[in-house]
């Protein structure tokens, strides 16, 4: 799906109602997921295509003390994930898979790390540009919103301002403690 | 039917979102509500799409802009109560936009918040009027939204095919 480009004359007005509007349009991931379900339980084999190429940065992140199984949804930092965990896809927790490329945009919301009982705040980026993965998805919903609030929603496409608005996967990056 | 529905109920009733309950510091709220696409110094990555943060101080300075800032739908719909969100304006102000910021600002207040923050009904209009004015009065052009489409999808097909 390709959206038509913005016209100059109407950027400013229509800018915001453009964002929420295609956001709910684009970006219904689940649904993507449910169709490819479908497809899938109507006898089509589907083989996951594995990142290849590179590591999109390094992750910057404090230390800290955390337990748990990374590649669970049940694991404490993705208390509002919202599609397939990069750490079951080639990359990790806070790293996208070879041959992706980390969104420009995402929304940040907070979960508590049992670990220490504190409350981080947490980086929700979408991995662009490589077929959805299908191994782990996940949807947690402490703090989302409906796409009505994009910035707070897990269930936007966050690589659509990138080279490429494929989503492979989704990260959750410790941004600091939120205090 | 009625069944999800009670199910949509039950899963509401015992859903309480964290942020809504907690009061964090303006710094923390600048991460959690404005960080994700204006980045962590106010220059987003995408500079076509999402305005810097230090052009703040132009609004400033002509009439209504001020109240735009407030009126800016990621700012009035951010979910913190009024004295949490005046004090995230007047921390994104300071912090950002300290070079067009001049000494006769005045820190928002909660009764200010409360009274602008769900004000206007034609943002996009207003934020036409005030760049006009920004450039006619002050002889600067602020930053305009630049015509782009979003990338393609590429992957999605080849997940149903490989």
């Amino acid at each position: 799906m390709k959206l038509s480009p913005m016209k100059p004359s109407h950027l400013l007005g229509d800018w915001t109602d453009r964002m929420a509007r295609e956001l709910a349009r684009r970006n219904s991931r689940r649904s993507f997921l449910a169709r490819l379900g479908g497809v899938l339980a109507g006898g089509v084999m589907a083989q996951v295509l594995l990142p290849v190429s590179r590591v999109y940065g390094q992750s910057q992140e404090l230390s800290l003390k955390e337990t748990g199984d990374a590649r669970s949804c049940d694991y404490w930092r993705y208390c509002a994930q919202g599609g397939p965990l990069c750490s079951c896809c080639g990359g990790s927790y806070n790293q996208c898979p070879p041959g992706t490329e980390m969104s420009k945009a995402s929304w940040i919301g907070t979960c508590l790390n049992p670990a220490d009982n504190k409350h981080y705040l947490i980086s929700y980026n979408d991995c662009c540009g490589k077929s959805v993965c299908l191994h782990c998805t996940c949807y947690r919903f402490e703090g989302a919103k409906p796409v009505y609030i994009p910035g707070k929603a897990n269930d936007v496409h966050w690589c659509q301002f990138n080279d490429s608005a494929s989503v492979a996967c989704t990260v959750a990056i410790v941004m600091g403690v939120a205090d | 039917m009625l069944s999800r529905v009670t199910a949509l109920g039950l899963t509401l009733a015992g859903f309480v979102p964290p942020v809504l309950g907690a009061s964090y510091s303006a710094a923390t709220n600048y991460v959690l509500h404005c960080q994700g696409c204006h980045g962590a110094d106010g220059v987003s990555e995408l500079p076509g799409a999402i305005p810097p943060l230090q052009q703040m101080g132009y609004f400033l300075l002509v009439p209504g802009g001020r109240q735009y800032l407030v009126q800016v739908p990621g700012v009035a719909q951010a979910p913190i109560d009024d004295a949490q969100l005046a004090a995230l304006l007047n921390f994104t102000v300071r912090r950002y936009s300290s070079a067009t910021l001049t000494k006769s600002f005045r820190p928002y207040t909660p009764e200010e918040v409360a009274r602008e923050r769900h004000g206007v009904k034609d943002i996009g209009g207003a934020r036409r009027q005030l760049v006009a004015a920004i450039s006619s009065q002050l002889g600067v052009h602020a930053w305009t939204p630049q015509a782009r489409s979003p990338g393609p999808i590429t992957g999605e097909a080849s997940a149903l095919v490989h």
